[in-house]
């Protein structure tokens, strides 16, 4: 049985990242651990619910939410020592850390590779690399743990445009794949699907096989574990089956990457 | 418990049943009712309905209090409600109040609020929202067939040839009609649709025009000169039925294609195709607002009559004129009289004749003089001549034209009662507001678009201590010192059909389970009007020429804005914006544009734009799509975050004092909200 | 254990369900005919209703977390309903609330034995199912009753035998000669992303929804906030149903959300738990305010 009653959870702190997204610590009130690229139905009063990647948990459980709808909006409202309601966490998450691998990032895609990251990190794993696509320099979240990942992995950053502050990359992620220090890898994508598209057209090019692409998909999901009917790719559900796919197992869905 | 009832929404009249435990809908089922819906109904029958278990209802009379509300008790609530209508009343005489009726409220409700305005409190000002949508039809049928109700019925559907829908979106607005549209389309019949938009439905038309906004008179009247150029008339129907035709003659003379072609925009092998197969064919006219909302509205509905007489399709089967009506009882509504200058049957307020029944009936002196129409009573309350308003079920902040100038005539009220089932945008500006009951907890009756009359029965408990509409009403009335004995809707139905022609000897237990169409003579209806005479007689063919609308593009303005609805949303989103799924499909207002002229502008799908009229400016989203011609936006009014009604042109049609909410000249920029 | 029971004695049987159960059916409402609580035994007809009762075990909205604890029989069910909820229980059976409805109603199911307009059930499973509480077959005189639930027999019942299985399955291959099934076979790997008929469909569509809302298999559903989270049947034929924040939908237009309906049950479904999720009920026909016709479609691939 799987129910659909939330479990009311405090919020512990908020940070601001930027002008639209918020880090919640939220009290663990579900026993069961995440694992990397999982997420949680997080339900905010007089609103309802959404998915939302875990970014990281210990004593708490992090997540970090872009304002884009009515119920972020409104979650964005809430201040420290307010109530959320929780579900999960639901879906299948990244794979297991086998050898080098590749995060390519962008937008609101960090905060579920964070989760990755920190995880095969404490696990000392140190064979990763991060590529990082932003808007601009004021939508770069977590500017304090990049510098800090950046002392055991691999950390490359661009941004669409850039401003005064800015001397690294400008342009979309993709410009800074000639940086990826071993093909032989397995890549995560995490982002816009339009992003994933053109990463797939240029990891293709370097002769990567559709099997070493993992894509972490998006839907509109209401359950979290596949039965509302939602998310489905052809016979997958995102929500139970994904939301991390093999793009070798999606890519002949013809509203897979539209 | 289950109970057969009517849809709340459009005028279709969709018969449901729904199965409940009194407390919530345990289920939705489409009636068979062949007559409507055959076992169908659209997303709002489906998921409509759950606004009325929102725990958002009103459920206590709420006395304002600062800037918020306090929660008093009903018996306070009337005696505050009559001391301060009294008040007014004595100090600035009768016509210091206006009383704005409801299409979404039974006859039974409407019937009870004209009566409390011109009995108890003599004055004509008593109006509802038929005003903006189908106000020129009443005048513009009942002056040329002498009754402003579709001639036919939707069953008759299958029995014509075809269909001319011009200003109606119908598969949106009208879902089910539309089904059955095309439904006979896919078995062979033809339509021809007049729209400048590209609609659903014209997927379906043998012919689309897409006239200019503001030209359908033009366009009307050139099919008429086709018609009558080659011969195609019905002589013997003219002659015998109608009379004015040489009048009608000498104005359609002078629209020849080629004039009518240049006018309308629409090519001239077009109207003349169109014109043919419609004279040749048994047809029915169906229109909506694109007819009605226009300051020539009386004049284009006139013009549609003239056509359907010219051609004799009308008053047979598989013919006629069909105005589709927006809400489920705004036909109902106008039948009772919510009118500031007719009386219940359409009785107009200076016939000496018509008003005595009613003198006698209701033992009282009526005012003459037509009383002040629903968007008149918020400019007589800006210049301090109405001093009271008492709203039932209409949304004015979001429904009339220039909004802003409707909260501004607020202020100047010294009383505002606002009765409703929510907190609406116009409620907030109450000091009374009175909940009341939804379709879903209330027994009455709505008349739909072809003039039947149906039972609409109750199937939740009432939320909290909200009472019906004709319930308040009564108490008003008895605190102001009138006897009114109104035990149950059925009491109020009965005095209506002993004083409202077209409801003659009608009791509930004639449509106990099928409606009747008007006019009834006890339990039998009338499916076909005007078979053997029109209702007035002869017909009576009313010429016009046609007149550009009364704004027009310019270097300042060069767009013509034009509003309408969407499927998902229903007039001020007052129910449909409290149903999930349906504020689901359609959350947020948007502009449809044309791609051509958005590149021009550079404006993106999903882009900001500030659209500015003479009257004032909104902001919202851009939709880039082909459904509009180049030079008109579209945009919905159901929303509060960009009232469009803001901005559009107030100028009404001086027969029916309808808005021309069709055609506001209007410039637009790209804004950074 | 096969019964059977002399028409005459249906109404007492009804009678006496009422007497110790909440009992619902079919009865007619004027020219309609829906499921309700039967006061009396006489009201039942077995006559076809245009929704089945899936409502019960799956109301079009509820209040998550909910759980009714009444026990409920449902006669007159028809087989194409009922194998509908079976598929059902596949998806929506490991939900709470689901499960307990679906353990405290009890449906009773009716096979026709003359074909309804609409309806293809011979494609699938048929009119007779083999897995039910207790089924009812006219044979003329009597009901021949399949029954599974001892604690529902009637005190009316005789034994059945040999001659009333005989008697049934005359009535089931005259059945099928009247309603000769469609040709299925592959259906999951022939049918297209790009049938045209999706854009036929969806060019007449006015997005109802009752396809969905009809269908007996269909189990989509949205949640939203009312003072405490809802949960209402959803329509995969509305743009909202996949619509993200920020106006992101991997299905805009409504062809492609005609063919996730048509896919969705002839094939996704399919390659999940190998049957098509659809039983020939034909109710998505009947409903649709346009016709858009499932077998039109079946046939085309």
């Amino acid at each position: 049985m799987r129910s659909m009653i939330p479990v009311k959870s405090r919020i512990i702190d908020i940070y601001k990242e930027t002008d639209d997204i918020k880090t919640f610590i939220v009290e663990k009130t579900i026993d069961e651990d995440p694992v990397p690229g999982q997420f949680y139905e997080i339900y905010v009063r007089d609103a309802g619910e959404i998915p939302i990647s875990i970014a990281s948990w210990n004593d708490g459980l992090i997540f970090s939410v872009k304002r884009v709808g009515a119920v972020t909006e409104k979650l964005h409202k809430l201040v420290k020592g307010d109530y959320i309601g929780l579900r999960g966490p639901y879906g299948n998450g990244f794979p297991e850390h086998r050898r080098f691998t590749v995060l390519i990032a962008g937008g609101i895609g960090l905060p579920p590779a964070r989760s990755y990251i920190e995880y095969w990190l404490s696990k000392g794993a140190k064979d990763m690399q991060l590529l990082y696509g932003a808007r601009t320099p004021s939508d770069i979240v977590y500017k304090k743990l990049l510098d800090y990942w950046s002392n055991y992995i691999d950390v490359q950053i661009t941004v669409d445009r850039g401003d005064s502050t800015w001397d690294g990359n400008v342009g979309v992620v993709t410009t800074i794949f000639n940086r990826i220090k071993n093909k032989d890898a397995d890549f995560l994508i995490i982002g816009p699907e339009i992003m994933m598209k053109f990463s797939i057209i240029e990891l293709k090019k370097m002769g990567v096989s559709d099997d070493n692409i993992y894509l972490s998909m998006e839907r509109r999901m209401k359950c979290g574990f596949g039965i509302c009917g939602h998310c489905n790719i052809g016979r997958y559900y995102v929500c139970k089956d994904g939301p991390v796919f093999r793009y070798s197992t999606i890519k002949d869905i013809p509203e897979a990457i539209h | 418990m289950e109970v057969k009832t009517v849809c709340p929404y459009c005028g279709v009249g969709c018969n449901i049943i729904v199965v409940s435990d009194g407390n919530k809908i345990l289920n939705i089922i489409p009636s068979k009712y062949d007559a409507i819906n055959y076992g169908t109904i659209c997303i709002k029958g489906w998921k409509g309905l759950s606004f009325a278990e929102s725990n958002k209802r009103l459920k206590k009379p709420l006395l304002k209090k600062g800037d918020g509300f306090i929660e008093i008790t009903w018996e306070e609530a009337i005696k505050i409600a009559v001391k301060r209508l009294k008040e007014i009343f004595e100090k600035y005489g009768p016509d210091s109040i206006g009383f704005q009726s409801s299409a979404k409220c039974t006859n039974e409700d409407n019937y009870l609020m004209q009566k409390l305005a011109r009995q108890v409190f003599k004055t004509n000002n008593v109006d509802h929202c038929a005003r903006s949508c189908h106000a020129s039809t009443i005048e513009g049928l009942i002056s040329t067939i002498g009754s402003g109700a579709m001639t036919t019925s939707i069953r008759d559907i299958d029995n014509s040839e075809l269909y001319f829908i011009i200003g109606s979106n119908t598969t949106e607005q009208h879902p089910i009609i539309g089904a059955r549209i095309i439904n006979n389309v896919l078995i062979g019949k033809k339509l021809i649709l007049a729209d400048p938009r590209k609609i659903q439905i014209s997927n379906f038309a043998t012919i689309h025009m897409r006239q200019y906004p503001g030209t359908d008179l033009a366009l009307l009247n050139t099919m008429a000169n086709v018609i009558v150029e080659k011969g195609l008339y019905d002589k013997k129907f003219i002659e015998e039925r109608t009379e004015n035709f040489e009048e009608y003659l000498k104005v359609i003379d002078f629209y020849d294609v080629d004039r009518g072609s240049r006018i309308t925009g629409v090519e001239p092998e077009l109207i003349e195709k169109a014109a043919i197969m419609y004279a040749k064919s048994r047809s029915i006219i169906f229109y909506a607002m694109g007819i009605t909302q226009h300051t020539q509205g009386t004049e284009n509905v006139q013009a549609i009559a003239n056509l359907a007489m010219l051609t004799g399709n009308i008053g047979k089967k598989g013919t006629g004129i069909a105005p589709l009506r927006g809400h489920n009882n705004v036909q109902g509504a106008s039948d009772m009289g919510a009118l500031a200058d007719f009386l219940p049957g359409y009785k107009r307020v200076y016939d000496d004749e018509g008003r005595k029944i009613f003198e006698k009936a209701w033992n009282t002196q009526l005012p003459s003089k037509p009383g002040a129409a629903l968007n008149e009573m918020f400019d007589l309350s800006r210049k301090g001549k109405i001093k009271g308003l008492y709203i039932m079920g209409e949304n004015p902040v979001i429904s009339e034209p220039e909004s802003d100038l409707i909260i501004e005539s607020f202020k100047n009220l010294e009383f505002l009662i606002v009765q409703d089932i929510f907190l609406t945008e116009t409620a907030i500006y109450a000091d009374l507001v009175l909940p009341s009951l939804s379709f879903a907890e209330k027994l009455g009756t709505f008349t739909n678009t072809e003039r039947r009359i149906q039972m609409v029965r109750p199937f939740l408990s009432p939320p909290g201590e909200a009472k019906a509409d004709w319930e308040i009403i009564t108490m008003i009335a008895r605190e102001m010192g009138y006897d009114w004995r109104y035990s149950s809707p059925e009491d109020i139905m009965n005095e209506i059909s002993s004083l409202v022609p077209q409801y003659s000897g009608l009791t509930y237990s004639c449509i106990e389970y099928n409606g009747v169409q008007w006019p009834v003579n006890g339990c039998k209806g009338t499916e076909i009007m005007h078979t053997q005479n029109f209702t007035r007689g002869k017909g009576k063919f009313i010429p016009s020429y046609w007149k550009r609308p009364d704004e027009y593009t310019d270097k300042e303005y060069p767009f013509i804005l034009t509003t309408g609805r969407l499927y998902y949303q229903f007039h001020t989103g007052t129910m449909t914006r409290k149903s999930n799924i349906l504020e689901r499909e359609a959350p947020e207002p948007f502009a449809e544009i044309n791609p051509d002229d958005a590149k021009t502008m550079g404006i993106r799908d999903g882009d900001c734009i500030k659209i500015t009229s003479k009257y004032g400016s909104v902001n919202i989203r851009a939709r880039l799509t082909d459904m509009v011609p180049k030079g008109i936006l579209f945009a919905p009014f159901h929303y509060f975050e960009s009232p469009i009604n803001r901005i559009t042109n107030p100028k009404t049609d001086p027969v029916a004092k309808i808005p021309e909410l069709k055609v506001t000249a209007v410039r637009i920029e790209r804004c950074y909200p | 254990m096969i019964y059977k029971l002399k028409k005459e004695f249906l109404q007492e049987y009804i009678d006496d369900l009422i007497k110790n159960y909440e009992v619902w059916g079919p009865k007619k409402i004027g020219n309609d005919v829906i499921f309700s609580k039967l006061e009396k035994g006489s009201e039942f007809t077995d006559e076809r209703t245009i929704l089945g009762p899936k409502n019960f075990i799956y109301p079009p909205r509820e209040k998550i977390g909910e759980i009714d604890d009444k026990e409920v029989i449902v006669i007159g069910v028809k087989s194409c309903d009922l194998l509908g909820y079976r598929m059902l229980d596949d998806v929506l059976g490991i939900d709470p609330s689901y499960a307990e409805r679906r353990k405290r109603v009890h449906f009773l199911n009716f096979v026709c034995t003359e074909p309804c307009q609409y309806g293809f059930c011979t494609t699938f499973s048929g009119p007779r199912l083999m897995e039910y509480e207790m089924q009812f077959t006219d044979i003329g005189n009597y009901y021949v009753i399949e029954c599974n639930n001892k604690n529902l027999i009637g005190k009316r019942f005789e034994e059945g035998g040999e001659n009333e299985i005989k008697a049934l399955e005359i009535i089931m291959s005259d059945f099928y000669k009247k309603m000769p099934p469609l040709d299925v076979k592959d259906l999951d790997k022939k049918i297209s992303w790009n049938d045209p008929k999706y854009a036929e469909f969806a060019k007449r569509c006015i997005s109802c929804g009752a396809c969905n809302f009809a269908c007996p298999t269909c189990f989509c559903f949205d949640t939203y906030d009312d003072n405490g989270l809802y949960r209402e049947w959803d329509s995969c034929i509305l743009s909202g149903f996949t619509r993200m924040a920020g106006n992101i939908n991997p299905r805009p237009t409504l062809d492609l959300r005609l063919r996730q309906r048509f896919m969705h049950k002839l094939k996704f479904h399919y390659e999940n738990f190998s049957y098509y999720l659809c039983t020939g009920c034909g109710r998505c026909i009947e409903t649709c305010p346009v016709r858009i016709d499932i077998r039109d479609f079946i046939r085309g691939v």
